[in-house]
């Protein structure tokens, strides 16, 4: 067999591409050329990915598969899910729930709709009419996200809602997903049943699915290519082991660790070609190493920037991973996994299950490892499916920020508890001979969905206190509340205000652009500009500061419009930019410009001016 | 022998009523009537007269709904799946991506309030004042505009059944998309396989272009729809030339022409149809409705010596007296290029249609030319194309030689849909053609036409989503309004009154405010307006901006002094709103001269 391997032209060609791929991406290219590569090139390569993804479903046949072998049991499942994710939609409020990553993504998406550029807008202008973007930033974020969010931006018109209706609408998918996993992996359609409900049970999930993160579809496509290396063992012919190359690509697109999974998605395709004792290789596998091009630019560009591992936010630190992380990072894990007082959005039915089952799931695939003669097609993609998600798992505990009871590290959970499930469902599997057995484990994980998972997702605390998440919903609230868009905010976080049609710069950006900002208060170019800060309380004297990265410094003179308290010590505060002082002249904001008549004496000249003008205040754009 | 001479006979008293109906049509359309008396007539009982055609051309219709039925019957399951999901799916697309808006600056607005004319008054017009008078909002004052009106019509058939909506119209033009795809599909497949048609219209329908009109309330749509409609009667009736399908094709050949200026042209080349059907079918069939049309064209010639008596109707620019010249050729000609191989994402074209339709017409010249095909033995359908294509080709030329004929224009993009009909026509029969060397070369061009349209097409249409700064201002000027108290007022605005009096509210040009002032006073003084607002543009007066100046078009009598309400700037312009504080009393004739070069003192530097 590895004799016939070595032999194969086609495998030495798929060697070729890739070398040639990773020798181009990584080193022949300049950070210009990378830059321009994937800004230029990313739209077109994910929707090549999505096309050759979904040609291969449908060659693999399937929909034939979903058609023969759906039954009445199926649709109650379908009705069982839509019931499920309208109560995580009942709860969770649409909204950005992690911050700055969804509103990145929405920003990627709005560059691929208007521009095809796979980048997020950093200012952006609406003067001439339709929004021109004049400043672009390359983000380092897997691009499958934004594209398909650009897809529906495409079909339906841009709306900034749109992320949160794309993840809604997945939440279905993955759950549908979840129970073809689950009944697959444990050979009954109740342990299916059982995996979305223990899912669904999960407040964790259902914030994913109301927010505009990448999360889900990464754990979706997780799921897909544990169903797909199923798939492809069962019978390794060529159709199905496109599903399972492509697959593992459109994974590697979701995330940055997820590129982690092609080793088990590899490893699944040499297994299958040992098991028929034949190789064989299409033409859309050959040229699949392409796909891996954007990924590698894009990590390429990123691994060379010292922020890349957001390093700066917790002292101390000095390397991004490293052993010592990992005892201190599982009691973060425990912590968030038994959590009772629902201020972590976890299941701790989920969690006791899995735990319990999970050494279960090693043992067993230890003792398959020994007898791997005898090991079905089905264990051995499970085996493999596991070790994928465990290795994830170890990565994230030897990860410096690896805490699962911190806000924003919670949602990296999401694959841990997919390996839970698959530990659980496994092992019950050995255990249970009968379907009583699953419908009493879906009675148990029902029984915690209604005693636990909708109370946690009804109180919220799991959002109340992540105060960048309440600081964004202000943002919301605020411009819901204008009935006109054209002011001009000032904010760090500009890109969600550009991302709804607002011209918006940075805190940082204003500050160097005083003058412009100047010129724009005394041209009335804005109805309005708007300053979000954020203000510190000293505990011991009570006194306000607004913090130094929203401090607009000397010559602002500002008008609280709106302040709210976002936690403990610490207060939101929109304000209006009532006056700049600038070269010892105060500009007040005016409600009307000066005027004058008879200067023109003709329309050409009228036009001529009008041009002038506009060149002049694209560029006092701050 | 009886019975033959008496069937001569009818044929001889068919043939003296026609010659006599086209000469009383030729007399009275074009020569017996001055162009003020052709406006009057039309205005009158222009209603009447299309809207008998139309329920002529619907009761006809109604006639052949046997074979229609049929076609659909006939249909296999899967073709018909086929085609349903690509014309659901393009047309879903199509409505979510395009608010529903003015997209062209002063048409839609002009199309609208006649439609609104002929809905409360049935009088072909379109007003220019309107007031509330005891209760109902009544025209002052209306005038004939140079449109065609068959899309007024049926808005305001729609208007009848359903009450006036400005909404109207542009749903009218949301459901017409669907069924121009239909059309175009059931067109092609005369021709070629099932399989072929749906490429065909992958190409044609996944157009941004298409999707824009189909969100508008223009008649642009219609006068395609009626062209491919009237094409797919036409190849019917040379297929199996008989009375009634000619009676069809000569009423919608008579609504196409008045769908649009240009559509006149049409009806020659139905004639050619005519004549190419008589030949077919070794006989002069001429039906009663044969007869009857050149007198229902009769309204169009009036309208047509309407305005070619009215100069002012033609919007020519500064130091023009004509709207066509040959000069103007070869630079839109520039443009054309320009649109149809337009790379880019800002213009709404669909470059692969032009890339594979320009290549098929190419390639089919060739073919004629190399093969000389029997053309009495071609295929019906590909002859009425034909005919159908000279004057598309004639409007073209027509369109290129006008000043106005810019075609990557955003205001003029939209006049080359029918002639977008012809290449995607040219790309179905060389893909037949090609089918017998490589049948999957049809889903690669159908699959490069919905690509295309994904990665360049709805790009544009998110960049021309609001594009037009008029319809922005007015929807702005429009809403601030709303969110005044809710009291009588008159609206003095610096674009057309047309998007006021739709909504029901008194307004009136700044032009005519100031001759109008004294009159203004008088309700203001009697309470029929508790306030007077003014709309204007202000300019920059240079690139530091600091003093605006209101722009020359904008001037309003110094007799109105003003107190300035709200703006805000849009496009690099000021547009603010102010509220008439007083109107000074008439100055003699020197004192207005005086005022109205007079410039009052800039505003001391501390008010800035």
């Amino acid at each position: 067999m590895l004799t016939s391997l070595f032999k194969n032209r086609t495998v030495w060609l798929l060697v070729l591409i890739g070398a040639l791929v990773g020798l181009v991406t990584r080193l022949v290219l300049t950070p210009n050329q990378s830059f321009s590569f994937v800004a230029a090139g990313g739209y077109w390569l994910m929707l090549a990915l999505v096309i050759l993804l979904g040609r291969s479903i449908v060659r693999a046949g399937g929909l034939q598969w979903v058609r023969e072998h759906v039954s009445r049991f199926d649709v109650y499942v379908l009705i069982l899910v839509m019931a499920c994710t309208s109560a995580w939609w009942a709860h969770e409020k649409p909204g950005f729930k992690i911050l700055a990553d969804e509103v990145l993504l929405l920003g990627t998406s709005m560059g691929m709709h208007l521009e095809r550029s796979s980048t997020y807008p950093l200012r952006a202008s609406t003067v001439q009419g339709p929004m021109q973007i004049l400043d672009r930033v390359l983000d380092k974020r897997p691009l499958l996200f934004p594209f398909l969010v650009t897809t529906v931006h495409d079909l339906t018109g841009y709306r900034p809602e749109n992320a949160f209706y794309f993840n809604r609408g997945l939440g279905i998918l993955f759950l549908l997903l979840v129970y073809l996993l689950g009944w697959q992996a444990g050979g009954n359609r109740w342990a299916g049943v059982f995996g979305v409900l223990l899912f669904a049970g999960l407040p964790l999930a259902a914030q994913q699915s109301a927010g505009s993160g990448f999360e889900l579809l990464n754990l979706t496509a997780v799921v897909g290519l544990g169903l797909a290396m199923v798939a492809y063992l069962r019978s390794p012919d060529v159709a199905r082991l496109e599903v399972l190359v492509y697959t593992g690509l459109a994974l590697t697109a979701c995330r940055y660790e997820s590129v982690i999974f092609l080793i088990p998605m590899a490893l699944t395709a040499l297994l299958g070609w040992w098991r028929s004792q034949r190789i064989e290789i299409s033409g859309p596998v050959i040229i699949s190493p392409l796909f891996l091009s954007v990924w590698l630019t894009q990590n390429r560009i990123f691994s060379g920037d010292s922020t890349a591992w957001q390093m700066a936010s917790k002292e101390g630190i000095t390397a991004p991973f490293s052993l010592d992380y990992l005892s201190p990072n599982l009691v973060h894990a425990l912590a968030f996994f038994f959590d009772f007082n629902g201020y972590q959005p976890s299941s701790a039915t989920f969690a006791v299950l899995g735990l319990l089952a999970l050494p279960l799931f090693g043992l067993w695939a230890v003792r398959c490892l020994r007898e791997h003669s005898q090991t079905k097609a089905d264990d051995w993609a499970w085996i493999l499916l596991g070790a994928g998600l465990s290795v994830n798992w170890a990565i994230l505990m030897l990860y410096f920020w690896g805490q699962f009871d911190d806000r924003i590290i919670s949602r990296l959970s999401l694959p841990v508890h997919l390996l839970l499930l698959l530990a659980v469902v496994v092992v019950a599997r050995t255990l249970l001979k009968s379907t009583r057995g699953w419908q009493i484990l879906c009675g148990i994980a029902a029984v915690s969905f209604l005693g636990q998972g909708l109370p946690v997702m009804a109180k919220q605390a799991y959002e109340i206190d992540y105060s960048p998440g309440v600081e964004m919903e202000m943002r919301r609230d605020f411009l819901a509340a204008q009935p006109e868009r054209d002011f001009l905010f000032l904010d760090n976080d500009a890109v969600f205000w550009i991302t709804h049609w607002i011209p918006a710069s940075s805190v940082e950006k204003s500050r160097k652009n005083h003058e412009a900002l100047g010129y724009h208060l005394r041209n009335h170019s804005f109805t309005n500009m708007f300053v979000f800060q954020s203000v510190l309380v000293d505990d011991q004297t009570g006194e306000r500061t607004i913090d130094p990265d929203d401090d607009l410094g000397e010559g602002f003179e500002l008008k609280t419009v709106w302040e709210k308290k976002v936690e403990t010590l610490l207060f939101a505060r929109i304000s209006r930019v009532v006056a700049i002082t600038h070269d010892d002249e105060v500009i007040p904001a005016i409600d009307r410009v000066a005027e004058t008549t008879g200067h023109f004496s003709d329309v050409e000249e009228v036009d001529k001016a009008r041009v002038l003008y506009l060149e002049n205040w694209i560029k006092q754009l701050p | 022998m009886l019975q033959r001479l008496a069937a001569v006979d009818v044929l001889v008293w068919r043939a003296v009523a026609f010659v006599v109906s086209a000469i009383a049509a030729i007399v009275f359309g074009f020569i017996y009537f001055s162009s003020e008396q052709a406006g009057e007539l039309v205005r009158q009982y222009g209603y009447y007269a299309i809207a008998a055609t139309l329920l002529w051309f619907v009761l006809l219709l109604v006639r052949e709904w046997p074979d229609i039925k049929r076609a659909w019957r006939d249909m296999p399951r899967d073709e018909l799946r086929r085609l349903l999901l690509l014309v659901g799916g393009l047309s879903i697309v199509a409505w979510c991506v395009f608010p529903f808006s003015y997209k062209v600056l002063f048409d839609e607005l002009v199309l609208q309030a006649t439609s609104w004319n002929l809905h409360r008054l049935r009088e072909v017009g379109t007003m220019v004042r309107g007031y509330e008078v005891e209760g109902v909002f009544l025209p002052l004052f209306v005038y004939l505009d140079k449109r065609p009106y068959f899309f007024a019509l049926l808005v305001s058939i729609i208007h009848d059944f359903t009450g006036f909506r400005e909404n109207n119209a542009f749903l009218f033009n949301a459901v017409l998309y669907p069924v121009v795809l239909g059309l175009f599909y059931f067109l092609v497949r005369r021709v070629v396989s099932g399989r072929i048609a749906w490429t065909g219209l992958a190409c044609f329908g996944a157009s941004p272009l298409l999707a824009q009109n189909a969100n508008g309330a223009g008649m642009d749509l219609l006068n395609l729809a009626m062209v491919v409609l009237t094409m797919l009667l036409a190849a019917r009736f040379l297929a199996r030339p008989d009375e009634r399908r000619l009676s069809v094709l000569f009423l919608a050949c008579v609504l196409l022409a008045q769908t649009r200026y240009e559509s006149l042209l049409f009806v020659l080349t139905t004639g050619l149809v005519v004549l190419e059907g008589w030949r077919r079918a070794g006989r002069i069939i001429l039906p009663v409705a044969a007869i009857f049309a050149p007198l229902l064209l009769v309204p169009s010639g009036l309208h047509n010596s309407y305005l070619s008596g009215t100069p002012e109707l033609w919007e020519l620019k500064e130091n023009m007296d004509s709207r066509f010249a040959v000069e103007h050729l070869w630079p839109n000609l520039g443009h054309a290029v320009n649109y149809f191989f337009y790379f880019g994402r800002t213009i709404l074209s669909a470059w692969w249609l032009s890339v594979c339709g320009f290549a098929s017409l190419g390639w089919i010249v060739f073919s004629i030319w190399r093969r000389r095909p029997v053309w009495r033995q071609l295929d019906p359908t590909i002859v009425a194309v034909g005919f159908f294509g000279l004057a598309i080709g004639a409007n073209l030329i027509l369109l290129l030689s006008y000043f106005w004929g810019q075609l990557d224009d955003p205001i003029v993009s939209r006049l080359i849909m029918p002639f977008t009909v012809l290449l995607a026509f040219g790309v179905v029969l060389v893909l037949r053609s090609l089918d017998q060397v490589n049948a999957g070369i049809k889903n690669w061009v159908a699959m490069g036409a919905l690509v295309a349209y994904l990665g360049w097409g709805l790009p544009a249409v998110a960049h021309n989503r609001e594009i037009n700064q008029q319809a922005i201002e007015l929807a702005w000027e429009q809403q601030q309004v709303a969110l005044m108290d809710p009291v009588s007022r008159l609206i003095l605005t610096d674009k057309t009154t047309l998007g006021w009096l739709m909504k029901g509210q008194p307004s009136l040009g700044l032009n005519d405010a100031g001759f109008r002032a004294e009159a203004i006073q008088f309700h203001l003084d009697h309470g029929t307006f508790k306030e007077v607002l003014v709309t204007q543009r202000y300019r920059p007066v240079n690139a530091e901006g600091r003093v605006f100046e209101v722009d020359p078009r904008d001037v309003i009598p110094a007799r109105f002094v003003l107190e300035p309400v709200v703006e805000r700037m849009i496009g690099g312009r000021l547009v603010r709103i102010s509220r008439v504080v007083e109107i000074l009393p008439r100055p003699d004739e020197t004192e207005e001269e005086s005022v109205s070069v007079e410039e009052p003192a800039l505003l001391p530097d501390s008010a800035i």
